[in-house]
């Protein structure tokens, strides 16, 4: 078993600073004056968690709305002025954060913090341009949840899993919420979440590290400062266990599994990473070796950690083949977890797990969007930013009687339940089994 | 203000043998990339289907590992091996760690020269492209990558997907595939090296195309160019003026694409058709995208390209607007582009668009393993590495009446075909869009699921 230092890890022990503006406003930097461009994000730790019933969506909505103008920026010329710096932009809401980024030339570096300030100041939105922004998030969510038997498969789960809790809705939010946002609704958001001290602006790239910080403080430094922090919701919500159907226009049957786990900076979370591994990260995992090449049973299975803040789960997703019966991939996703509580992982197993994740986050590491991301994701849910850099390591020390011990807790009924996705003209939905239909909130 | 146009850290060795590697260097944290093109894909192939199911088959097994114990191997080595079949070329792409490189470059050339081609394995492989297909046909996003091809080759076999159709493939004899492999083997091959200080790596890179190639020398195909990997790959010369609609009842979103003609990549003026696009529609602040997203709402994903291909070139917007709203969006893209194609392109507008050009080239070349693919692209076209170096300088230098005059050479009024997955009000295509000949088709009949 190697026990060598791994070289993103020494890297980001090497480069990464960080420090906070008088305002609260964090920061952090990975500078490398081997890059050829800076990107810069600033991550907001506000996310669909957030919301309310009635209103989910709303800061996706707003995430939209952040690029439609402010007082001295007005709607269309933030992307004109980016595009001018030769600036690619972008930005992305999930349950716990929302980010915004931008890669760029380094000679654009002031420039581009000017500009992301000037929005976090403060936006001058007006009705039409709501009303516009609404009916392009609608079709985007008809586009990519709705008109997707997949998409709308996996929505469901969510809500089974979560209930009414802050996890259960879609980042995206209901179809009839989206077409209920009001002007107000969004400025209210706005003016209650994105606070100063919810603001973390992650830097790297060809960066002077000397410089960076004036320029925050010449940038961002101008924001009100923070006021008191306000509440978040700290449970994820309470859902189902045991096994579920939901019928859709599907060529197959897919089945999906839950396994509840706890949030991503509890001491237990390296396990369940090494136990997602170990059931589905590679393609002679667990499960993709039973269930794709001995039995034939699926054509392709996965599994999933995204590491959010509250607790979650661990998921596994099956394609079935055709014919094939859905409880029997329960079967033995739950045979293999019996195992791994039993006898943990074999020696030689634990060595190609840790090898595919060196590589995975050593590849990721060269882009310097990636480094921004993983110092944005680790402060958004465990505010620490050296998270995501230390994970190997944290992984690598996990012992096998907490491997074990987390594995059983899996086992538990009330740990895990089960999606059954019946495609319309396979073979259990000529049989005529039971369903439920889809959700209505 | 735009990105710095400075010299990449690329070069390019010659082996003892001939073959050229090119060698892309930069941090890369312990991770090695190598790439081999092979000058022959599927193009010309005897059976529709052969080379893509030639290359399938080595991810189930080999003489000495089976598919369970292949997998196995790979995994211990931590490694991925792709290879990927085009129709002008077959690419085999390697990632591992330094200390693991010897052996998964061993393990890569095993799967390409003793795949076990087994009766069982076809079988089950073309079973799964089966319900692939099937799977592929959910959406209307999926049935849009079928229906484009369709529209443009009607009856061809570039009309069709790698793998064919499902009774197409199934009419490849099992001993064809060796046969296809060792052809394709046998092409021209260029490689990459892309790592910290890649010409290290050299002796095992020379290594596994020695293996590769065996004694025999490089079978090229006549009328290549000099330098050049092979013919590019030829598009017949699509049917314009037709259009093809695939109802889709179970969403209300549809798909919506407008493919035009356009000057292909090797022609001189092909970077001053890029900037042109790119002023069209290159970003949230031009004509296409702000008219159609921003002002009107009627889709999340909208854009045109002109596609950097070689031999055929050509132009395609799409969107996602609804069903009812289908043919609209395209009418309106269209009026954009009647009123942009003929408009004066001024300074500032072409500064934008070379500033974006230049920003999504430094992002395409921030690592070595993207450097090293943009290098290999260009020199499978016998272009040079100075050609990938000068690319932006030669764009930079380019004026708006540059830029307009080569707008002038492709484009929607050049030549149309409209292709809507969606379910239409009767008569609004003809409303529209009178000229085109139009006929539809269903999701099954695409993908060859109808008999």
């Amino acid at each position: 078993m190697r026990t060598d230092p791994y070289l993103h890890e020494e890297a980001a022990k090497a480069h990464l600073q960080r420090g906070a503006l008088s305002n609260g406003v964090q920061w952090a930097m990975w500078p490398d004056e081997r890059d050829s461009v800076v990107s810069v994000q600033v991550w907001v730790r506000t996310g669909s968690r957030d919301e309310e019933r009635g209103r989910t969506g709303l800061a996706h909505m707003l995430e939209h709305l952040m690029f439609r103008g402010s007082e001295a920026v007005p709607d269309g010329a933030f992307d004109a002025r980016m595009e001018d710096l030769g600036a690619q932009i972008n930005a992305a809401t999930w349950l716990d954060y929302t980010f915004y980024e931008t890669t760029a030339a380094p000679a654009a570096l002031e420039a581009v913090l000017e500009l992301e300030a000037d929005r976090f100041g403060g936006l001058a939105l007006t009705e039409d341009v709501v009303t516009t922004e609404r009916e392009v998030v609608a079709n985007e969510r008809r586009q990519v949840i709705d008109a997707d038997p997949v998409a709308r498969l996996q929505e469901h789960f969510q809500h089974l899993a979560f209930g009414d809790g802050c996890y259960g809705w879609p980042t995206i939010g209901w179809a009839e919420d989206i077409a209920a946002y009001s002007l107000e609704d969004v400025q209210r958001f706005f003016a209650s979440r994105y606070d100063a001290g919810r603001l973390c602006v992650c830097l790297a790239g060809r960066l002077d590290p000397l410089r960076v910080p004036e320029l925050l403080q010449a940038s961002f430094g101008r924001l009100r400062p923070a006021g008191p922090p306000s509440r978040r919701p700290e449970t994820s919500g309470a859902g189902a266990s045991g096994w579920h159907e939901l019928r859709l226009p599907m060529a197959q049957d897919r089945i999906l599994m839950g396994l509840r786990v706890p949030g991503r900076d509890h001491a237990d979370w390296p396990a369940y990473l090494l136990l997602q591994m170990a059931l589905g990260g590679t393609e002679a995992a667990r499960l993709p070796l039973r269930l794709e090449v001995e039995k034939e049973f699926v054509l392709h299975v996965g599994t999933s950690l995204h590491g959010h803040a509250l607790p979650h789960l661990l998921e596994i997703s099956a394609q079935l083949r055709s014919g094939r019966e859905g409880r029997a991939v329960r079967s033995e996703v739950l045979a293999e977890l019996a195992d791994l509580a039993e006898g943990g992982l074999r020696s030689d197993e634990r060595e190609r797990l840790l090898d595919a994740l060196e590589i995975r986050a050593s590849s990721a590491l060269a882009r310097s969007a990636v480094r921004c991301e993983q110092m944005g994701e680790g402060w958004a849910v465990a505010d620490s930013v050296y998270l995501g850099f230390e994970q190997l390591s944290r992984v690598r020390e996990v012992d096998d009687a907490t491997l074990r011990r987390c594995a059983a807790q899996l086992l538990d009924d009330a740990a895990h339940f089960t999606l059954h996705g019946i495609g319309e003209g396979s073979r259990e939905a000529a049989e005529g089994q039971s369903d439920e239909g889809p959700h209505v909130p | 203000m735009s990105h710095e146009v400075s010299e990449l850290p690329l070069a390019l060795h010659r082996t003892p043998e001939g073959t050229e590697v090119v060698l892309s260097d930069g941090p890369s944290f312990g991770v090695v990339h190598v790439t081999l093109l092979f000058g022959l894909g599927a193009e010309g192939e005897r059976h529709a289907g052969e080379t893509a199911l030639a290359f399938e088959l080595p991810e189930h097994g080999t003489a000495r590992l089976d598919r369970a114990a292949l997998r196995e191997e790979i995994d211990r080595l931590a490694t991925r091996i792709r290879i990927d079949v085009q129709k002008g070329h077959v690419s085999l792409r390697i990632r591992a760690l330094e200390r693991h490189l010897e052996a998964a470059l061993c393990l890569a050339s095993e799967m390409m020269l003793e795949a076990r081609d087994a009766r069982e394995d076809l079988s089950r492989v073309l079973d799964e492209l089966d319900e692939e297909t099937d799977a592929l046909v959910e959406s209307p996003d999926g049935v849009g990558t079928l229906s484009l091809p369709a529209l443009l080759w009607p009856g061809l076999r570039w009309g069709l997907p790698s793998f064919g159709t499902p009774a197409a493939r199934r009419c490849v004899p099992r001993r064809a595939l060796h046969a296809r492999r060792m052809e394709v083997l046998r092409a021209p091959l260029k490689a990459g090296i892309a790592a910290s200080d890649p010409a290290r790596l050299l002796p095992w890179v020379e290594a596994l195309v020695e293996r590769l190639r065996g004694e025999a020398a490089p079978v090229r195909r006549e009328g290549t160019p000099e330098g050049a990997l092979s013919l590019p790959a030829t598009a017949p010369e699509p049917q314009w003026g037709r259009a093809l609609v695939v109802p889709f009842p179970r969403a209300e979103q549809a798909v919506v694409h407008a493919a035009a003609p356009a000057p292909a990549l090797g022609d001189p003026q092909f970077p001053a058709i890029q900037l042109h696009n790119m002023l069209f529609a290159g970003g949230f602040a031009t004509p296409l995208v702000d008219r159609i997203r921003s002002q009107e709402g009627l889709s999340y994903s909208v854009g045109a390209q002109v596609s950097a291909n070689h031999a055929r070139g050509m132009a395609v917007f799409s969107a996602n607007p609804t069903g009812i709203e289908a043919v609209r969006t395209l009418a309106i893209a269209m009026e954009c582009w009647d009123a942009f194609r003929d408009a004066p392109v001024g300074e500032d507008a072409l500064q934008r668009a070379r500033a974006c050009w230049l920003g999504r080239r430094a992002i395409a070349l921030e690592t070595p393993a993207s450097r090293m693919e943009m290098a290999l692209h260009a020199r499978q076209h016998g272009l040079s590495l100075q050609d990938v170096h000068t690319r932006a300088e030669r764009l930079l230098g380019l004026t708006p009446d540059q830029v307009v005059e080569a707008g002038r050479r492709y484009g929607w009024h050049r030549g149309l075909c409209i292709g809507i997955v969606g379910t239409l009000r009767p008569g609004v295509l003809r409303e529209h869009f009178p000229k085109l000949d139009a006929s539809d088709t269903t999701p099954e009949a695409l993908a060859g699921r109808v008999s």
